[in-house]
């Protein structure tokens, strides 16, 4: 009976969960889709991605372009017929109607070729155009060219291959030829050719395409539709186009159940919760947030928990989830290589199949494969590649890393960084301890990865990273895909193709020559600054988008490019026809013949001028930031195209274009110098000789020697305006700011207080002042802020200097903070060379507990200490939380001479000259030896004794001495007979350092309850980026001390 | 402020000192501040629950009456439902209550701000919390605006919407916790007795005994002035010095320093403070004559307050007098008292909008709470499952030294309960004293300006 019943409630709350869980369902899934027509009803969708899909069934090649409408529907669109193809030069003399015995002599070459059935065709079609190379100027004739057609994109590079090896043509001989365009990925092809760009809006006109019913769906999209590529209507991203759909975007992240001391690994530890949020475009909270948690989980206020008694029911869990909610766009922290490696292998681990579906194709598994990406521009860096097939993804570590150089990246930095807000950090092994308790710890885990599921969501919106790739995408033509997972260069060659198209040029396919890389030239110039403060102002001429200025300025492009040879064979005049650059490069003349790239840059710069001007207009917040997003993509874009030409492992190397470029840049630099200490003198009017005490690339820095702001803005203008004159359109000088007082230290190396306007600074500006360097502690960091502002804001240099003196005297005496002395390093790999502190001291703490020590790829927090006598300097290295725990003494003459020194005589130089030294030897120099060690050696057997707090005399122990002190001396414990007089005043100064650390305690430990968001459980965050971590357990400590000393003034009155 | 000495008051005075319960337990330092939370609302749940049975259960006919009233055990397990009454901690998120977490990161080339003064802003969130986790609080529906700051152990009742937001519709607090009853207060009426309160001496390293101080000590001893005024006089049983006896002022000046000081961030170095401590020890000696003056004449208990030489961790301990003022203290009519939370009430008025002094007191006797922004905004000592500020008793007179000006009002509960709440000014710019007279617990005050 009584089983019986028992089974009925299970049964019942079985069926409760189940009522609730298609309850969720529902609220999860996109909405419905309005009945439409086919045949009276165009859809139009914005595309996020597209795939290629080869049917090896059918041997045909289709593309599938993935997207959402306007009113949130997920829409897949297969689209049909479009062959790949590449173009080579027609032999001369080739009669047209042999045409097809060529193709049936490429056809019997590749018979069979990638898996072809052997019965078609490889190449199906060849057709002849008149076109022109875009590579160097020979007279501006078009010739004929073959467009060769093949049945699937891989045969592009086989049939390529048989024509620059050359073979026998009928009636012509032995032929061999470049090809051109052959080169280009079949997806940007198609793109290019259907003038689509990425994440723009297509449109399929009612009665052209055909809606698959649910039988026939490839995917798990609510739209799946087929269509002719011909039909396919783009819209150019302009106007009413320019919006951006409903697109839905998950942020997740995965919280694993690690073993001590072991970084989680799948083939061992398990997927305890994994968080979702998932938002709309548009929108700024999140509108799904589910929690999915490994047994029993108390429920979280404002979340769905959906607790899962296996782990296999957990990550199909996961899947239904992503198949339900079906987002187009997934975002999260290092998801691309930790969260979703891991997802998939711990699925397979586990072999559950269903698990491994997390894409938008029904018969796809996602599967993690490893990939390299190399760039000039970011370097080298390896990574796991996870098809999503459907569903675009941003993982904003990569995004990060890419775009920012931070100190570190870990989220705990960069949320600090971007968000203004320290994250709280569990260490892994409270969180496997939180796992293994109860429904209630594990409740506190499930809203700590609630909450790290949620930041990657704010981070984007913070950095508008999603507006601003969709711009980016836009702008350059590529697929959203491409940005984060190619480099510059494919943005580039997609804008070369676009234009090059509507003008008849085809693009030669270069060979990428391994190795020749090391090919120089000479890059931007520096002007060999004269070092010093100034305090006078300093105003700035900066040229305006430089390199693509030149560029068109000049017409240099692949186009104009013109040879020694062709000059004399096509009779150019000089100056007229053509012009030489400094290089001696010969370039055609714009009229002659306007370059592709010059008029790509033009429409980019103009294209930027309109979006700036749009968004002066713009009242609404949402599309300012969209216009915003676009303009600073042209920018970028605009700057990369003279990267591009300088790649010389690229795709279309021209040094003569690039180093034309600096070339010019340097001349035009030092031609303005010239310019302005000609102009600008007493001789002419000036009440100053003006001086260019620096310039580097694109800008000079001008003492006019006024020491009058207005009038050095003033002639700052005027002196833009004159020396633009003198230069070409569209290049042009502009004042743009003067430093006021200005400390130049050396090269690229500089702070000065920046002014646009005469009322107030703007800000304090520096360049490559190691401020942010890791590896110093906060301690240099503080001190360079402050002199700096001493000397450039309150313009009191004899302050800086007192105040470095202080500090340095603070330090030698002990009296700095431990957390501002701590150094961090990386720990990785490659360190074995040599003992390093940081690599020694994480093995030594490896041997106390190595739970908690640190692990490959964290960084190593490490302070100091003075160690034994004559001990190594990487065996002074010590875990600042054991320093403070066992009160050892920090080695403050190694900050002094590694850590201060070298930024101090850098900023102070210029000010003090050979004086400098004075900063680190003197009166405030003096070392005060405070106290013992407490622990180690001797000092184990040592009695310790209390001394006076008023002259540090042992005081006799008060115990033993109880009848021999018979004195009047209440306070035997705290001071000594002869100080006792002076007892308020040895009591007061005790109280004020007892209260500043009693403030300072309560201060930080309330500000982490906050941060955690919770008041009745304890603190555990162990996140030690941020800075007041190790102050906390200072302040611990500092307080535990005080507090016995404080006990000392009680007496039993 | 305090209350709690119970006085029999007869023509000896008869003084049991009960300010046990406002020692301050400090184990160590190593734990942290959630105990004092748990205890807190553990105390104080169970009062609510009950208070909630009975203001809105339907079956008794309240003003609210709800249909299907649930109360949640746990904040955690809430879902979006109506009618639900939930108990917590309040948790009050400000962006403008100081941090100093913000104070260390911020880069020095930043303009320095001063401490802040008032951390209320439009943004403020509200949030309610347990052991379980918190919901975030919509207080638009409601009328009035109860006094609402971080930690107070409250009420709510309302509906939960989807986005787990908690719309409050109706608020409890505690209410008055239970009173004793007044002793021997109906013998001896035709002589009122008085307890006079002085609160803010601010002595400091230029005056002396100020001629204001002068004149009370002379009153007190029934020389100044008329026969009523020496009759009124000897009916004083005892004087209460309530807090801020000495003002050395060394850092309000300077903003960034008063700043670093209120972070705990200062610098210590001999060099920097000896000047202070040489003002504070010549202020004692002049105080410690004073006292000797008063104690000659009545008993005189002496509170701490936020200016005076004693740790800054609420509560705060006994000036002590054994070094700083040992000459009164050889009377034994001295006596240093500790003080629970005398500023705790000017704290609170920072987090709130416009509330007057007289509005947050009140609130926190029927929050059973004396200091509800301790440890939060207000330093407080640690505690693994102590909390020294919660009423289990209510007073009959609540006083608030170091204030702007006088008030006083009564608040009653609906049990009839009465507590005389006593706004106490700085007698340096008032030169106000306060007597409260010990049988009806109404005051009047006596000002000794010049």
């Amino acid at each position: 009976m009584e089983k019986e019943s028992r089974f009925q409630k299970e049964l019942a709350e079985l069926h409760k969960a189940e009522k609730l869980e298609n309850a969720n369902k529902i609220s999860w899934e996109r909405p419905k889709v309005p009945e439409f027509d086919p045949d009276m009803e165009n859809i139009a969708f914005q595309q996020m991605e597209i795939i290629d899909n080869y049917n090896s069934l059918k041997q045909e090649i289709s593309l599938q372009l993935f997207g959402a409408t306007e009113n949130g529907n997920s829409v897949m669109c297969e689209v049909y017929n479009f062959q790949p193809y590449f173009y080579v030069p027609a032999p001369t003399g080739f009669d047209p109607n042999n045409l097809e015995r060529v193709r049936s002599f490429l056809n019997s070459q590749l018979s069979g070729d990638n898996g072809l059935n052997k019965v078609l065709d490889t190449v199906t079609k060849i057709e002849t155009y008149n076109k022109e190379s875009l590579y160097g100027y020979t007279g501006g004739n078009k010739i004929p060219f073959w467009k060769i057609y093949t049945r699937i994109p891989k045969s592009i590079s086989s049939t390529r291959r048989l024509f620059e090896r050359g073979f026998e043509l009928p009636t012509i001989g032995h032929y061999a030829a470049q090809t051109f365009e052959s080169n280009l990925e079949y997806v940007v092809r198609f793109l290019v050719d259907c003038k689509i760009v990425g994440s723009g809006w297509v449109e399929l006109k009612a009665g052209k395409y055909k809606v698959r019913d649910e039988s026939a769906k490839k995917s798990h999209c609510q739209i799946e539709v087929e269509i002719d590529w011909k039909d396919l209507i783009s819209h150019e991203p302009i106007k009413e186009w320019s919006k951006i759909a409903p697109l839905r975007i998950i942020s997740f992240d995965i919280e694993c159940a690690g073993r001590k001391g072991i970084f989680p690994e799948p083939q061992h530890d398990r997927v305890i919760q994994i968080a979702c949020m998932v938002t709309a475009q548009g929108q700024n909270k999140p509108f799904i947030r589910v929690l999915f948690a490994l047994d029993e989980c108390a429920p979280i206020v404002g979340s769905q928990v959906i607790s899962c008694s296996t782990e296999e029911i957990l990550l199909t869990k996961f899947a239904e989830f992503m198949k339900t909610v079906d987002p187009d766009v997934v975002i999260g922290y290092n998801t691309g290589n930790f969260d979703l490696p891991y997802i998939l292998d711990r699925a397979d681990h586990l072999k559950i199949n269903a698990a491994t579906f997390l894409g938008r194709l029904k018969s796809t598994r996602s599967i993690v494969k490893d990939a390299r990406f190399s760039s000039k521009a970011v370097g080298t860096r390896d990574r796991k590649d996870i098809n999503l097939d459907g569903r675009v993804q941003l993982d904003l570590l990569q995004a990060i890393l890419r775009d920012y150089k931070l100190r570190s990246y870990t989220l705990n930095f960069v949320s600090a960084h971007f968000l203004g807000e320290q994250k709280e950090d569990v260490p892994h092994t409270i969180i496997t301890d939180l796992q293994n308790g109860n429904s209630e710890t594990r409740r506190r885990l499930g809203v700590y990865c609630l909450k790290d599921a949620y930041l990657p969501q704010r981070l984007m919106d913070k950095l508008m990273l999603l507006v601003n790739y969709i711009e980016m995408a836009r702008v350059t033509g590529i697929p959203f895909n491409y940005l984060l997972t190619r480099g510059q260069q494919i943005r580039v060659i997609s804008l070369l193709y676009r234009s090059a198209k509507d003008q008849d040029y085809v693009i030669p396919a270069m060979d990428v020559e391994r190795g020749s890389g090391t090919d120089q030239y000479e890059g931007a110039i520096v002007i060999e600054p004269m070092r010093g403060y100034y305090d006078v102002p300093i105003a700035t001429l900066d040229f305006a988008s430089l390199y693509p200025s030149i560029m068109i300025a000049h017409n240099l492009c692949y186009t104009t490019l013109v040879s020694k040879i062709a000059i004399d064979r096509l009779n150019l005049v000089e100056n007229q026809d053509f012009k030489a650059t400094p290089t001696n490069d010969y370039f055609i003349t714009s009229n002659k013949r306007k370059g592709l790239l010059p008029y790509i840059l033009e429409m980019l710069l103009s294209a930027r001028k309109m979006a700036k001007k749009d968004m002066a207009n713009e009242t609404d917040s949402f599309k300012v930031q969209v216009l915003n997003g676009r303009q600073l993509a042209l920018k970028i874009v605009a700057n990369s195209v003279y990267g591009f030409t300088g790649a010389t492992i690229g795709r279309l190397p021209c040094l003569q274009i690039s180093s034309s470029v600096t070339a010019f840049g340097r001349m035009m630099i030092e031609f303005t110098k010239r310019q302005v200490e000609e102009n600008f003198t007493k001789a002419n009017g000036y009440e100053h000789d003006a001086i260019v005490i620096y310039g580097d690339t694109d800008s000079v820095m001008v003492k006019f020697g006024t020491p009058d702001l207005a009038e050095s803005m003033r002639i700052g203008k005027v002196a833009a305006d004159l020396i633009t004159t003198k230069f070409i359109s569209p290049i042009k000088l502009e004042f743009e700011k003067v430093y006021f007082p200005y400390l130049l230290i050396n090269k690229k190396r500089y702070a000065g207080l920046y002014w646009t306007k005469t009322s107030t600074w703007d800000k304090l500006d520096s360049k490559g002042i190691e401020t942010v360097r890791r590896d110093n502690c906060q301690l240099v960091q503080m001190l360079v802020e402050k002199s700096l502002r001493l000397m450039l804001v309150d313009r009191n240099v004899t302050a800086a200097v007192d105040f470095a003196k202080q500090c340095i005297s603070d330090l030698l005496q002990n009296k700095v903070d431990l957390s501002q002395l701590i150094i961090t390093k990386q720990l990785s790999k490659t360190d074995y060379a040599g003992k390093q502190a940081h690599v020694e001291l994480a093995e030594r703490m490896r041997k106390r507990d190595a739970g908690s020590a640190p692990q490959l790829g964290d960084r190593v927090a490490y302070v100091i200490t003075k160690g034994s006598k004559g001990a190594l300097a990487y065996e002074k290295a010590e875990d600042p939380i054991y320093v403070l725990d066992h009160g050892l003494q920090i080695d403050s003459k190694y900050y002094l001479e590694n850590q201060l020194v070298k930024p101090l005589t850098r900023i102070f130089e210029p000010i003090l000259g050979d004086k400098v030294s004075s900063l680190f030897n003197g009166e405030h120099t003096r070392i005060i030896h405070l106290s013992t060690p407490t622990s180690g050696g001797l000092m184990k057997f040592a009695v310790k004794s209390e001394t006076c707090l008023g002259c540090r005399i042992p005081l006799s122990n008060s115990k033993k001495s109880n009848i021999k002190a018979s004195s009047n001396n209440d306070f035997s414990r705290a001071v000594c007979e002869y100080c006792l007089p002076k007892l308020p005043e040895i009591y007061l100064k005790n109280l004020i350092i007892s209260n500043n650390f009693q403030r300072k305690y309560a201060r930080l430990w309330t500000e982490c309850q906050r941060c955690q968001s919770i008041m009745h459980e304890n603190v555990l965050c162990a996140n030690s980026d941020c800075p007041i971590f190790y102050m906390r357990t200072k302040a611990q400590h500092d307080n535990d001390k005080h507090k016995k000393i404080m006990e000392r003034f009680e007496t039993s009155w | 402020m305090v209350s709690i000495a119970t006085l029999r008051s007869r023509k000896e005075v008869d003084l049991e000192i009960s300010f046990k319960k406002f020692e301050p337990s400090l184990e160590t330092f190593v734990q942290q501040y959630s105990g004092i939370y748990r205890k807190r609302l553990q105390t104080l749940w169970p009062v609510l629950l009950s208070k909630i049975e009975q203001k809105w259960n339907p079956n008794i006919g309240t003003a609210l009456q709800p249909q299907n009233l649930t109360i949640l055990s746990k904040i955690g397990d809430v879902s979006e439902k109506n009618d639900l009454a939930i108990i917590g901690t309040l948790s009050l998120s400000q962006k403008g209550k100081p941090s100093i977490l913000e104070e260390i990161s911020k880069s020095l080339w930043e303009k320095e701000s001063s401490f802040p003064k008032n951390f209320w802003s439009e943004n403020d969130e509200l949030w309610l919390e347990d052991e379980s986790g918190r919901i975030l609080l919509e207080l638009s529906n409601m009328k009035t605006a109860p006094v609402l700051v971080n930690g107070m152990v409250v009420a709510f009742y309302g509906d939960v919407l989807s986005n787990g937001t908690f719309v409050v519709k109706e608020f409890l607090d505690p209410g008055l916790a239970k009173q004793k009853e007044v002793q021997n207060h109906s013998i001896d009426q035709e002589s009122d007795k008085y307890i006079a309160i002085i609160s803010g001496l601010g002595l400091n390293q230029t005056e002396s005994i100020t001629k204001p101080m002068q004149m009370f000590a002379e009153f007190l001893s029934g020389v100044l002035g008329s026969d009523t005024a020496s009759s009124l006089a000897s009916s004083i049983s005892c004087l209460v010095v309530a807090g801020n006896s000495i003002d050395i002022n060394d850092t309000s000046s300077d903003f960034v320093l008063e700043k670093a000081k209120q972070y705990g961030l200062a610098n210590t170095n001999d060099s920097v403070i000896s000047s202070v401590i040489n003002d504070e020890k010549d202020a004692f000696n002049n105080l410690d004559n004073y006292f000797v003056e008063l104690a000659k004449l009545l008993p005189v208990l002496v509170m701490p307050g936020d200016l005076d030489p004693v740790s800054v961790l609420m509560p705060q301990k006994k000036i002590p007098a054994n070094i700083l003022l040992p000459n009164s203290l050889k009377y034994s009519s001295f006596y240093p008292l500790t003080n629970p939370s005398w500023f705790s009430i000017d704290e609170i008025k920072k987090s709130t909008k416009n509330k007057s002094a007289l509005e947050v007191s009140i609130s926190t006797l029927t929050g059973r709470h004396i200091c509800p922004t301790s440890p939060d905004t207000l330093p407080c000592y640690p505690s693994l499952n102590h909390d020294p500020f919660i009423l289990y008793e209510a007073p009959h007179v609540y006083f608030i030294g170091n204030q702007e000006s006088f008030d006083i009002t009564t608040y009653t509960d609906e049990n009839g309960c009465k507590v005389t709440i006593v706004l106490v000014p700085k007698f340096k710019t008032t030169g106000d004293v306060v007597l409260i007279n010990t049988s009806n617990f109404e005051a009047k005050i006596i000002n000794f300006e010049l």
